[in-house]
């Protein structure tokens, strides 16, 4: 075997070592970081207050959307409990927003003040209504109310292709605005290139 | 004739009324002329809506009041054009009334002010934001827009260009403090407003840092020169390739 041959076949195995060390480490550092908690558990957003599922239920994942810290959209995966009525499993994501990310690095978008009277779907048309006290009437500025009505629409609109567009009402009347700033008036689908999302 | 003097004088006493009436609420006595540069500051919230509460206890219908009071001032001494506040004192006033007054008053120009909030202490600094273009036809079976609505339509470009200018004044005024953007967003009710109409977010008042500054006078008039700035470029440079 030539010298030129020998140092190749080291150089290889040094790599292999180091890649698979770099592998390991990358698997234990991210087992022993479990996510963060949901910031509010489903019972303390869903305002009928009962239990919505039996905890042996079989579990689906779906992509939730919440702004990341540059302020732009972005997926987090989670689960809902299985269930074959559409509007039950859009319901479950909703309370999933609203209870706020489970990972870092992403933004809760709506206040502890607001909860999920109900979720309706309708001809292609989910109908969203929240629960928003008068008190947490202006708890933000434009840009992050903005991302709230966004994230509840991307993250009903993208999973569920039995769903077109989002209504979202405000203590079961039809609004202008959730929090003074940003129209809500139509159902909207998620039309392309709108900003943060 | 008895009754006809009468009613002459009736119609005279009511004449004088409205307009005393008309004084009263704030409002120009009668539509501006229309040469006339009519400028709309709009601050934000009012009354029982306190807008965002800083953790220091600074309003947000305060600051935004302050700051536009500020700003009329530099206007109506530098400029000289005829500027509005939507509402001058704590009061209620909704979205649809003051996208009303403006209007109504051939608002050249509208100016929302503002301050934001983010869930996390990182975020400080400027946003700017003008009507995002809402589809007239979004879906299937949806119907188009009422008029209404339409009405910014004719001025998006321009809403955008002036958003331009007054973030880049706020930026050039306050390189140190973070940029939250200028970005498109279906403004409520600013796509109804019948000129270029810009939404400003000096501020935010979620961060402790930037509520203690809001507290500072000179902090505040520069706020205000720097919008001043923005709108000042904005009337005397209009839109690329067009006449102001
Ligand atoms: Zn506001």
């Amino acid at each position: 075997m030539s010298d030129r041959r020998r140092v190749r076949a080291s150089l290889r195995i040094w790599v292999s070592l180091a890649l698979i060390l770099v592998a390991a480490v990358t698997f234990f550092v991210t087992r022993s970081t479990p996510p963060r908690p949901v910031a509010r558990p489903v019972d303390e957003v869903y305002l009928p207050g009962y239990a919505l599922y039996s905890e042996s239920a079989e579990r689906m994942p779906v992509q939730l959307f919440f702004p990341g810290v540059d302020l732009n959209l972005k997926a987090e995966n989670r689960e809902i409990y299985r269930s074959d009525d559409a509007a039950d499993r859009l319901r479950q994501v909703v309370l999933l927003v609203l209870g706020g990310p489970g990972s870092d690095g992403l933004l809760t978008v709506f206040n502890d003040g607001v909860r999920l009277r109900e979720v309706y779907l309708y001809e292609g048309t989910v109908y969203v209504d929240l629960d928003i006290p008068e008190k947490a009437a202006s708890p933000t500025g434009a840009l992050m109310e903005h991302l709230a009505v966004r994230s509840v629409e991307a993250s009903l609109v993208r999973g569920f292709p039995e769903v077109e567009r989002v209504r979202i009402l405000r203590n079961g009347r039809e609004v202008e605005t959730l929090f003074g700033h940003i129209d809500v008036r139509r159902p909207r689908p998620l039309f392309a290139g709108s900003p943060a999302g | 004739m008895r009754i006809q003097c009468w009613s002459s004088v009736k119609s005279l006493f009511q004449i004088i009324c409205a307009g005393f009436l008309m004084g009263l609420l704030g409002g120009p006595a009668q539509a501006a002329p229309l040469e006339e540069t009519v400028i709309y500051l709009d601050p934000g919230h009012g009354g029982d809506d306190t807008g965002i509460v800083g953790g220091g206890g600074l309003t947000e219908k305060a600051v935004c009041l302050d700051l536009a009071q500020r700003l009329k001032e530099k206007i109506d001494q530098r400029l000289g054009h005829r500027t509005y506040l939507t509402r001058k004192e704590d009061e209620n006033l909704s979205l649809d009334e003051r996208a009303a007054l403006a209007n109504n008053h051939r608002g050249a120009l509208f100016i929302s002010i503002h301050l934001a909030a983010f869930p996390d202490q990182r975020y400080q600094g400027v946003g700017v934001f003008f009507p995002a273009r809402i589809p007239h036809e979004v879906a299937s079976g949806q119907e188009a827009l009422p008029d209404w609505d339409a009405l910014q339509e004719a001025h998006r470009e321009h809403s955008e260009v002036l958003a331009g200018r007054v973030h880049g004044a706020l930026r050039r005024r306050f390189p140190d403090v973070g940029d939250l953007g200028m970005h498109p967003l279906p403004l409520y009710p600013l796509a109804a407003l019948n000129m270029p109409a810009v939404l400003v977010e000096p501020a935010v008042l979620s961060s402790a840092a930037e509520e203690e500054k809001l507290g500072s006078d000179a902090v505040l008039d520069a706020m205000a020169e720097a919008i001043f700035e923005g709108i000042d470029l904005f009337l005397k440079s209009g839109v690329p390739g067009e006449r102001p």
